[in-house]
């Protein structure tokens, strides 16, 4: 909807969270400066939004074609496992990130089966392939790990390193980021290009607007919704796979831990465009990364800001979605004879 | 290809759809550079027929040529490659999207790997100035009128080479003066070459325009004759089958007090724009006045004002005299209001209840004890009413979606009109029907007006405004501008529906 | 009526059949049995007790172990019941977990105060105030859907967090309800015995049958009730499958919403309570954190088709397949068990993900196809009947 309505919304999203850390840092307010050592804030911040940009890029593809992905969560998980066994296997990161998308792109191709080839109920497939990914995940964690783990020398990421004055703001925040990180912010402007500017993003968008109309002009729906959905299983896969070797450095059962659906809301608040996707995704990394900093003020309630990333997703959800339009056809499953 | 080949010919297509055939066994010749009108009423299987010459449907049975030839159309890709085009009624286009990339969607030019819009724009005004229909290129779609959208979709046609040019009900949403146009274009295009069939349901246009005409009735083609060779009466015969009565016998109308007073009404669309800009307008008890004008222009937007659909931003609706503005529909059925819904599957019916449940939910509440619903008298008062309103083809507990249109419409009318509502509001209440129904249904309307409910008929069907009205407002861009009597010649009222006020 | 029902339970059977199938087929991947697994899952789920000829000390096992999964079938059902009537209104909730949390919180805290009021008074008020929690819960999401058009999808679930971390903060170490004689324990105090809910089965220090499991059936038959014969249950499924229609038929979408959430929010907290007051008695900031009882209503409700019988049915099947393989039930020479409850996700998954496309009872399809004709071509305008759709 209009601008100022939507800034209202986000206005709204920054102050509640400035209450938020007012309310819960007051007995040691002395102490800020070293929550908001910015540097470090800011590149924590981008290495939380990392996993929600792909997340939620992932699902732009998806649903931009009409297709409702709510299995982003189990896309993801695929993704950190695979990529974690990935990197074990073949002891490298780039085979771990390879293998990690290939495990998305198959679950994709289990959701664009289900919704897209047999017309089902697109929420009801999504749920199931977030139960699919972490029953599947969890059993080939355990039969193939066990209770060790996985590996400590697991292969990682490499980081990027800029040749950034280290104790400068912008040497702390970007001097020393993970390789994906900066493949996030690519994938951002990348997506923004294909969807915007190319011919098979101008498709990609009239399916999920008004398929009856790209069948007419001879446009395969199924197609097109099969390759959307399918890339969307990689590209979210690609932000697990961040998780797992690029971040924490290893696998847990259920690592993502409703980062899909935070992804997810990201998308829409973002209003189903990359730019203003990356800015929330960034909002929802900021808060993450308060969430983790600010127990230095107030210990006891170190359990209470773990909240915060899904509060900001409530209120952001309160305040902007309700507004954003989504694409015409979305949820709707397509036939050719029973588009009449 | 021989030079006598027709360039498109049917033979024996037929398509079901469960049990029921909409086409039966279809022949059809559209010879080369004519205009050829496909006539029938709703449900005769005229969509469906040219649904299968555009791929979109695969038939049961049956042929298609070519030039002559046989050809397998398996999708509208197959359908463009043979040189068919196609002009839906509803149209397909992407709103959010410029008309330029409408316009190239499915044929892109590319520069590099990105998409050409400069080409795209480029080629929407060569072919513009070509057949003189000029559209802007950067303007979105959604903010372009729907006479220019059906622009694109010729031009569209045209520019993916189509030489059969298939025009499905292309007058229903164009004023007077753009269905003028819209017909000057087809006459150039014939005479260019272009072979083209027009699809309609409406006599008149179809004698002004066609060169021959074929008449499909309950999916067959029960006969193809040169226009020049019969008339309306004729044809309209061929289309249902027996003898026409065009006009409904009513007494006069013995009009009482003002039911339904509405003043300075203002009613903003989704968009924010608005689309009711002032309307008063008043029905008294024992007439029916009718809101005639072509699709768009704020009907919608009135009725979901009066009946509590939407809210309206300025101005005030009353009752029988009380206040009754901004009151949401369940206050609203209270003062006496009954509501024919423009769309019965959107707003009239819940499909997937079963009859029992539809005739009640209006009155679900009725009756109830300690919030339990009083189930048995709902069941004999849906039977009654059902038999009353003589809906065949199930009883209280079959779904809706079983029933036929006309069936389905009677249960709404039922529902509405068994409370003996003070004020009624029918939006199309024939739309989709066939003609049995269609008289059921005038025949309700008119009983209602006798027994002194004031009724408010919105419809897009001139002839059925003429047939029910005891007066008609012509509704314009938003605003009433003028008043005619049912006796009202056509052009009268084709001028006025065109937006030229009378001189006041 | 009841070839109907017979009929409409095929699908599911048929589905939960073939979920069983490919996940035999995951455990024979693994180099595993399918059928012995299978069978140790049926022994752990001490269904063994309803054959007349196991006797002595076996039968004593399988009645313990049939307890257990009678005790996991009490919450399941309700859980269910929250998404499916939810369901039958048009909404997804994915909440019933955040619903069922906040119940159990409100029940452990209420039953572990108060001290001194007669047994029966005291479990009451705990109950009704965690089936009042858990509705101001659930209805925190249909407000927002009402109000501002938020998804409940997302909602539900971020609410699910927000519970999830307002359990963890308020039984650790420090947090306002821990307990405070187990200093170094992240625990709750426990429910006075008085507030708990009676045994009628088994062994009360042993974690023997409580009465929960009639309050969960007695939900059910409200639930269907509610559903079939109440005025809310006639708008709650009319705005399901037509919020158009039922808008303009005088019903308020936005109150139906807030209202059939709040309901959903009583069925979840009732799970809560049942748990901590008949068989956890507290809840250790651990218990919070892999509780996953409301995510299996989910798919405890699709399995049963959002009915109120098919839903104990799937709960019973559930519960017995989560009982059959819990590391407590599952010979682990057969079959080791941290895999099998894997294995029980994958089968939920499957189930899940087949009822997807065969998936008719929720309204949410209908109202799809509806859209759907609305926007397609001419021929919906032509299309003589409805009967006419082409099947999925």
């Amino acid at each position: 909807m209009s601008r100022p309505r939507r800034l209202v919304g986000v206005g709204v999203g920054l102050a509640m969270l400035g209450v938020w850390v007012w309310v819960t840092t007051r007995p040691g307010a002395g102490d800020l400066g070293r929550v908001f050592a910015w540097g470090a804030l800011c590149a924590a911040m981008l290495r939380f939004a990392t996993p929600l940009v792909f997340g939620a890029l992932g699902g732009l593809f998806s649903e931009r074609s009409g297709v409702i992905n709510v299995g982003l969560e189990g896309m993801m998980l695929m993704g950190a496992f695979f990529a974690a066994y990935g990197a074990d296997i073949t002891g490298s990161w780039v085979g771990g990130i390879l293998i990690g998308v290939l495990a998305g792109f198959a679950l994709g191709a289990v959701h664009a089966l289900f919704a897209v080839t047999l017309r089902g109920e697109q929420i009801v497939s999504g749920i199931a392939l977030n139960f699919l990914a972490l029953g599947l995940t969890g059993y080939l964690y355990v039969a193939v790990y066990g209770p060790q783990g996985t590996p400590d020398n697991l292969p990682q990421v490499p980081s990027v390193h800029l040749p950034l004055d280290k104790s400068s703001f912008l040497g702390e925040a970007f001097g020393q980021l993970d390789l994906l990180v900066w493949g996030a912010l690519v994938a951002v402007a990348a997506v923004w290009f294909v969807i915007f500017k190319t011919r098979s993003g101008l498709r990609l968008r009239s399916v999920g607007e008004n398929p009856t109309a790209a069948e007419t002009v001879g446009i395969g729906v199924i197609r097109t919704r099969w390759a959307a959905v399918v890339a969307s299983g990689g590209l979210a896969a690609a932000g697990g796979a961040f998780l797992s070797i690029g971040f924490v450095h290893s696998f847990t059962p259920n690592m993502i831990a409703g980062r899909g659906f935070i992804a997810l809301a990201t998308l829409i608040a973002g209003r189903w465009k990359p730019l203003p996707t990356l800015v929330i995704a960034l909002l929802f990394g900021l808060s993450s990364a308060l969430a983790l900093r600010l127990p230095v003020l107030s210990p006891s309630a170190a359990t209470l800001f773990q909240m915060l990333p899904y509060v900001v997703t409530l209120i952001v959800v309160a305040g902007v979605v309700g507004r954003s339009i989504p694409p015409a056809a979305i949820g709707i499953p397509f036939s050719r004879e029973s588009g009449r | 290809m021989s030079a006598q080949a027709p360039a498109l010919e049917l033979r024996g297509i037929v398509k079901r759809f469960g049990p029921v055939a909409a086409n039966d066994g279809v022949d059809f010749e559209l010879r080369r550079g004519e205009i050829h009108g496909l006539l029938g009423e709703n449900g005769a299987g005229k969509s469906t027929l040219m649904n299968v010459v555009y791929g979109m449907i695969e038939p049961d049975e049956g042929e298609v040529l070519v030039d002559g030839e046989v050809v397998r159309i398996g999708s509208p890709r197959d359908a463009m490659r043979t040189g068919i085009g196609m002009v839906f009624q509803h149209f397909m286009l992407v709103p959010v999207m410029t008309v330029a990339e409408n316009f190239v969607l499915g044929d892109e030019p590319r520069a590099g790997i990105s998409l050409d819009q400069r080409t795209a724009a480029a080629r929407v005004r060569e072919l513009g100035e070509r057949y003189g229909l000029r559209v802007d290129p950067e303007a979105k779609v959604a903010d372009i009128t729907l006479g220019q959208q059906q622009r694109i979709e010729i031009l569209r046609a045209l520019d993916r080479g189509a030489r059969v040019l298939v025009l499905d009900e292309p007058t229903s949403v164009l004023s007077a003066q753009e269905v003028g146009t819209l017909f000057e274009v087809l006459r150039r295009l014939r005479d260019q070459g272009t072979s083209i069939v027009f699809i309609s349901h409406k006599l008149r246009e179809v004698r002004a325009l066609a060169d021959r005409v074929s008449v499909l009735r309950a999916g067959r083609n029960v006969g193809t004759v040169a226009t020049r060779d019969v008339d309306e009466a004729q044809l309209a015969e061929l289309m249902v089958g027996r003898e026409v009565l065009l006009r409904v016998e009513k007494a006069p109308a013995q009009s009482g007090k003002p039911r339904l007073e509405v003043r300075d009404l203002v009613v903003e669309d989704d968009r924010g724009l608005r689309a009711v800009d002032g309307i008063s307008l008043d029905v008294c008890a024992g007439e029916i006045v009718a809101i005639a004008g072509v699709d768009g222009n704020g009907q919608s937007e009135l009725i979901e004002g009066i009946v509590g659909l939407r809210a309206p931003s300025a101005g005030s609706v009353a009752i029988a005299g009380e206040e009754v503005t901004g009151l949401g529909p369940r206050a609203l059925s209270e003062h006496g209001l009954s509501h024919i819904a423009e769309d019965r599957h959107r707003r009239g019916l819940v499909l997937d209840f079963n009859l029992g449940d539809n005739v009640a939910l209006r009155d679900f509440r009725q009756g109830a004890r300690l919030g339990l619903m009083a189930r048995g008298r709902q069941r004999a008062r849906a039977e009654r009413l059902l038999t009353e309103y003589d809906v065949r083809g199930g009883g209280p507990g079959t779904q809706a979606r079983a029933l036929s249109g006309g069936n389905q419409q009677k249960v709404v009318i039922a529902r509405e009109m068994s409370v003996e509502p003070r004020v009624l509001v029918a939006a199309q209440p024939t739309r989709g029907l066939d003609v049995g129904a269609i008289e059921f249904v005038h025949r309700r309307l008119i009983a209602a007006r006798d027994s002194g409910c004031a009724v408010l008929l919105v419809s897009l069907e001139l002839e059925e405004v003429q047939a029910l009205a005891d007066r008609i407002l012509v509704v314009f861009a938003g605003e009433i501008v003028g008043e005619l009597s049912p006796n009202a010649s056509d052009a009268e009222l084709g001028l006025l529906m065109s937006g030229s006020k009378l001189a006041a | 009526m009841r070839a109907r029902f017979g009929s409409q339970a095929l699908g599911p059977l048929a589905t939960a059949l073939l979920a069983f199938v490919v996940g035999g087929l995951v455990v024979l991947a693994t180099g595993h049995s399918p059928l012995a697994t299978y069978a140790a899952i049926f022994e752990g789920s001490g269904l063994p007790w309803l054959e007349p000829w196991v006797s002595g000390a076996q039968r004593q096992a399988a009645a313990f172990n049939l307890q257990q999964t009678l005790l996991l079938a009490t919450p399941l059902i309700l859980t269910g019941l929250a998404v499916a009537y939810a369901f039958r209104a048009g909404l997804f909730n994915i909440g019933g977990q955040g619903q069922y949390l906040v119940g159990a919180i409100v029940a452990v805290w209420v039953g572990s105060s108060f001290g001194g009021m007669p047994g029966w008074l005291h479990a009451s008020l705990a109950i009704a105030l965690a089936a009042a929690a858990g509705a101001a819960w659930a209805a925190i999401a249909g407000l927002l859907r009402a109000t501002v058009g938020a998804n409940e999808v997302i909602t539900t679930i971020m609410l699910n967090y927000v519970a999830l971390w307002a359990g963890v903060f308020a039984f650790g170490l420090g947090g306002p309800l821990h307990a405070a004689g187990q200093p170094s324990v992240p625990v709750s105090n426990e429910v006075v015995p008085n507030a708990r809910l009676p045994v009628f089965w088994g062994d009360p220090n042993l974690q023997g049958l409580h009465i929960g499991i009639f309050i969960a059936l007695a939900a059910a038959v409200a639930f269907a009730v509610l559903l079939t014969r109440s005025t809310r249950g006639f708008e709650a499924r009319a705005v399901g499958l037509n919020p158009e229609a039922a808008a303009a038929s005088g019903i308020s979408v936005g109150r139906t919403y807030v209202r059939v959430m709040a309901t959903c929010g009583v069925f979840a907290g009732l799970g809560g309570a049942m748990d901590v007051l008949g068989w956890q008695f507290h809840l250790a900031t651990n218990d919070v954190q892999t509780s996953e009882i409301g995510f299996l209503g989910i798919a405890v409700a699709l399995l049963g088709r959002n009915t109120a019988i098919g839903t104990c049915a799937a709960a019973l099947l559930f519960s017995t397949l989560l009982n059959g393989t819990s590391v407590r039930h599952l010979d682990p020479s057969v079959f080791p068990p941290e895999l099998a409850e894997n294995l029980t996700t994958i089968i939920q998954g499957l189930v899940v993900l087949m009822l997807s496309a065969g998936f008719l009872g929720s309204g949410m399809l209908q109202r799809a196809r509806l859209r759907l004709a609305r926007r397609g071509s001419a021929a919906s305008a032509e299309d003589p009947a409805g009967p006419s759709e082409v099947p999925t």
